[in-house]
């Protein structure tokens, strides 16, 4: 008898204890809609002023490095930083050449240090702010894997830029180097996820695309 | 004569605390009652203060059992002691460790020596030696880089420590090497500090730190030279305010004074930092709350094209967190955080900045039974002055919620959805046309399936948009949405231990929608199958076979004459990969590994209603490596590992036809 009154007890202890989990499932299920439909106010994107005036989008999904390479280019051409930024992936990290990093002193030790993706967009927006024109020519020393879901592409690069404003004001420079971009395929699409740049074997005529990534860094 | 007067400052303040610490330490040992047990102050404990002796005027002084309030000032009877030897013959024991990689064309060399001995119980000498030295044979260059340290660390009490330390740091990097074009750059600093520190903790729950050290610094880099001297000082509070509430308070400081020199500019540096911080933590029940602030300030002048820059930075920060759970299976927790980063400069006066951030967020999880639901909602808001056209604000807000629940042991079933959008404004959209709104959202489904203890299936299902705008007309040819559907089946069966097949299938549509320029619409689908056996033939011989396979097709909008658009296949890509892998480990010491791909790649083009052959490649390629890992009796570890892979494929170079990759490690204790 008092071994039924226990047990009796402790259904009743059981089923308060599942009404209240399934009140609180409901708390839980309703914050969660709550923020789903507050979602809806907060992530509406703007509307653009209007149809285009200046020129078409000419960014290709990436299904082959020779793509990414080419959106890269014309990302930079037409200082286009969103477009920029997709060719990125997420982990991305910038390796300067050890000279450039030796020869800026000092500032060596923290300009290049942990170069992720958002320096590299904040630094490319800053350029885009400073050149009024920007050409860049990839010549490819040694060519992609793409039967691997990660490879490699080594480019020689020769980047000609026009400042309107900074150090080298109304001069036009041009920026020379090598780059090994390494390249990941997810979701069959390519992305740069590491940016290995090195001076040319020439003797120093030329500055890299790395020491105008530097002088721009925030 | 500033920087003469800072030294001479910090050399009598350390000198006063180490007369300090031996007068009051120890001057009253000897005459000291020895006090009871207390539960304050176990037996164990006291016996480790205990062991603490000294030499004072020539004769040790041992075994200090006796504690007085002055004594107790430098000594720590509880957590916190510093570590102690226990009374044993000091063992001296270097390490060597030579290693050797070869990457295709980059050769690495490493020298790492390591030699630690413990003097006494209260004197320990520390030193290492670290070279690094990569050969690129293509690019004919040479990177050196050398870390030399060595420090001696005196336990004056448990307390109090003192220490003198030398650092060296040396790259040179050279391009050229041997030929007309030679170029060099290098980097060098040598340090040496003397500190003490002085470590307190307290059964009261108070915990105190103090440490000041002072030293010089030399720098040579390519074109700059500087040397002068450096002061260091550091103090912390932690406190048990009642049970359950914890504090700590800090500070950090820093003085330097360099003569700096670059070509015929001479200047005197002075750097000065502060930084101050605290948190606060307190745990109840289950919940926790805590909090931190920090505020710093630095003001950092060197040499930059012969001129003196003065970098001047301020930050603040505050931050608080809480954890609540209401009930065992729900939790709440709420974020808040605000951060201001200053940064002004005297001459590049357009990496001025000034940044303001604040976040909130707010996230749950909830467990009832077999399902697990959790969310989290977050919103940032940064405020970025650049003193130019870049200077606007960042929102970026997101929230993410999944629910997975589990039918037993065969089935488990989770969905996930997330959406986060990003938006930049800029104050003066005339000058910056970049104003820019990115937008994702995501929802994938995935269920487990096991319906024998041999058979293990799965399915992913995911939708994905992402979207580009930007706001102004200049800009919004660009516009584009971007939606992916994809589907991943895959199974393994295990037929016996010795047996598993495996397949997984991936099924993906790529659509690309540009706003307004629908003719440049985009649609890639992509079908692949990789099919995997995994085999162990017979002792220590595993075999693995894989074929993979990627279809790929792709092609954009075009309009009818009905005006209807409809999508125009205009490639074809085809990707077979065939694999084979044998492993064995040889005499149960060295580990082979041989694999075999060979692949085949063609792309079609569409002329019109024409399907015609772009190209067709052919890649083979042969791996084989050997490894091995083994500790010989002396104390010595080998490492060796061994690869090469011959490639025949078209548009490949030279180099990459036969291509080594070795690595050989040794390491010995003496």
């Amino acid at each position: 008898m008092e071994r039924l009154r226990f047990a009796r007890k402790d259904l009743l202890v059981k089923a308060k204890t599942s009404r209240r989990d399934a009140a609180f499932a409901l708390v839980v299920a309703g914050l969660l809609v709550a923020a789903l439909c507050s979602g809806g106010c907060i992530f509406s994107p703007r509307e653009p002023d209007g149809p285009p005036e200046g020129g078409e989008g000419d960014w290709e999904p990436p299904v082959t490095t020779t793509i990414l390479r080419s959106n890269l280019k014309s990302a930079m051409e037409r200082e286009n930083v969103g477009n920029y930024s997709d060719c990125f992936a997420e982990d991305f990290r910038f390796h300067v050449d050890p000279s450039d990093s030796l020869d800026a002193g000092a500032e060596g030790e923290v300009r290049y240090a942990n170069w992720v993706k958002s320096d590299e967009t904040q630094a490319m927006q800053s350029v885009f702010a400073a050149a009024s024109e920007i050409s860049i020519q990839f010549t490819m020393v040694e060519g992609p894997d793409e039967t691997q879901d990660d490879t490699f592409r080594r480019e020689d690069y020769t980047m000609t830029v026009y400042w309107s404003s900074g150090q080298h004001v109304n001069e036009e420079i041009t920026y020379k180097g090598r780059a090994t971009l390494h390249m990941r395929r997810e979701q069959s699409r390519w992305s740069i996820y590491k940016w290995v740049d090195r001076r040319t074997v020439e003797p120093d005529v030329n500055e890299t695309w790395g020491v105008v990534r530097g002088d721009f860094r925030p | 004569m500033k920087r003469s007067r800072y030294t001479v400052l910090l050399l009598i303040a350390l000198l006063a605390v180490v007369v300090t610490a031996n007068s009051s330490a120890w001057a009253q040992v000897p005459e000291s009652p020895q006090p009871p047990p207390s539960q304050d102050s176990p037996p164990d404990s006291l016996a480790a203060a205990g062991a603490d002796s000294v030499e004072i005027n020539g004769q040790m002084v041992g075994a200090p059992v006796a504690i007085s309030n002055d004594i107790n000032a430098f000594q720590n009877v509880g957590p916190g002691t510093r570590p102690r030897v226990a009374d044993q013959e000091p063992e001296f024991h270097p390490v060597y460790k030579l290693t050797y990689r070869r990457e295709e064309e980059i050769g690495t060399w490493g020298h790492d020596f390591t030699l630690n001995y413990q003097l006494s119980d209260r004197l320990r000498f520390n030193s290492s030696a670290d070279i690094t030295i990569k050969e690129n044979d293509v690019l004919n260059r040479e990177n050196r880089q050398e870390s030399w340290r060595a420090g001696l660390n005196y336990n004056l009490t448990s307390a109090v420590g003192m220490a003198v330390k030398f650092n060296r740091s040396y790259q040179i990097d050279t391009r050229n090497a041997g030929e007309a074009g030679e170029v060099t750059s290098s980097r060098e600093k040598e340090t040496m500090d003397f500190s003490t520190d002085y470590r307190k903790t307290h059964f009261s729950g108070l915990s105190t730190s103090l440490s000041a050290s002072a030293g010089i610094e030399r720098n040579d880099y390519s074109d700059i030279q500087s040397n002068g001297t450096t002061q260091n000082v550091s103090a912390s509070l932690g406190y048990e305010i009642v049970e359950g509430l914890e504090s700590n308070f800090g500070y950090t400081g820093r003085h330097s004074v360099l003569d700096s020199r670059q070509g015929d500019f001479e200047s005197t540096d002075e750097s000065i930092s502060h930084a101050l911080d605290t948190d606060f933590t307190y745990e109840w029940d289950q919940h926790a709350l805590s909090a931190n602030a920090r505020r710093s300030y630095s003001q950092t002048q060197y040499p930059k094209e012969e001129q003196t820059e003065e970098r001047e930075q301020e930050s603040e920060s505050l931050g608080v967190t809480t954890d609540f759970r209401p009930l065992e299976n729900l939790g709440i927790d709420f974020n808040f955080d605000y951060s201001r980063n200053q940064s002004y400069y005297a001459i590049e006066t357009t990496k001025d900045s000034d940044v303001k951030s604040r976040s909130v967020g707010a996230g749950v999880d909830y467990k009832l039974n077999g399902t697990v639901f959790s969310a989290k909602l977050s919103s940032k808001t940064d405020r970025s002055n650049q003193f130019s056209i870049q200077t606007g604000d960042t929102y970026s807000d997101s929230f993410g919620g999944s629910v997975s629940h589990s039918f037993g042991s065969k089935v488990s079933l989770s969905f996930r959805g997330s959406v986060s959008l990003v938006s930049y404004h800029y104050d003066d959209p005339e000058a910056n046309d970049q104003d820019r709104d990115l937008m994702n959202q995501e929802a994938s489904l995935t269920l487990d399936y096991k319906p024998r203890s041999d058979i293990a299936a799965d399915i992913l299902l995911r939708v994905k948009e992402s979207q580009l705008i930007y706001i102004r007309t200049t800009r919004s040819g660009d516009n584009k949405k971007t939606n992916t559907y994809t589907i991943q089946p895959s199974i393994k069966k295990t037929f016996s231990p010795n047996v598993a097949v495996s397949q997984k299938y991936e099924l993906s549509a790529d659509y690309t929608f540009y706003t307004f320029d629908r003719d440049a619409n985009f649609l890639i689908r992509n079908f692949g199958v990789t099919t995997n056996l995994d085999w162990r033939m017979f002792g220590g011989v595993n075999t693995t076979f894989e074929h993979r396979y990627r279809g790929q097709d792709e092609g954009s909008y075009t309009e009818g004459d009905d005006g209807i658009e409809r999508y125009g296949k205009s490639s074809e890509r085809d990707d077979h990969t065939l694999s084979i892998m044998v492993r064995y480990k040889l005499f149960d010491l060295i580990d082979l590994e041989v694999k075999q791909d060979y692949s085949v790649q063609a792309k079609w083009v569409f002329e019109g209603s024409t399907r015609r052959l772009s190209w067709e490649k052919h890649d083979t390629s042969l791996q084989g490596k050997a490894s091995m890992n083994h500790d010989l009796e002396n104390g010595t570890t080998v490492r060796l590992s061994v690869s090469r892979t011959l490639r025949d494929a078209p548009n490949i170079t030279e180099r990459q036809e036969d291509v080594w990759n070795a690595s050989v490690s040794l390491e010995r204790t003496f």
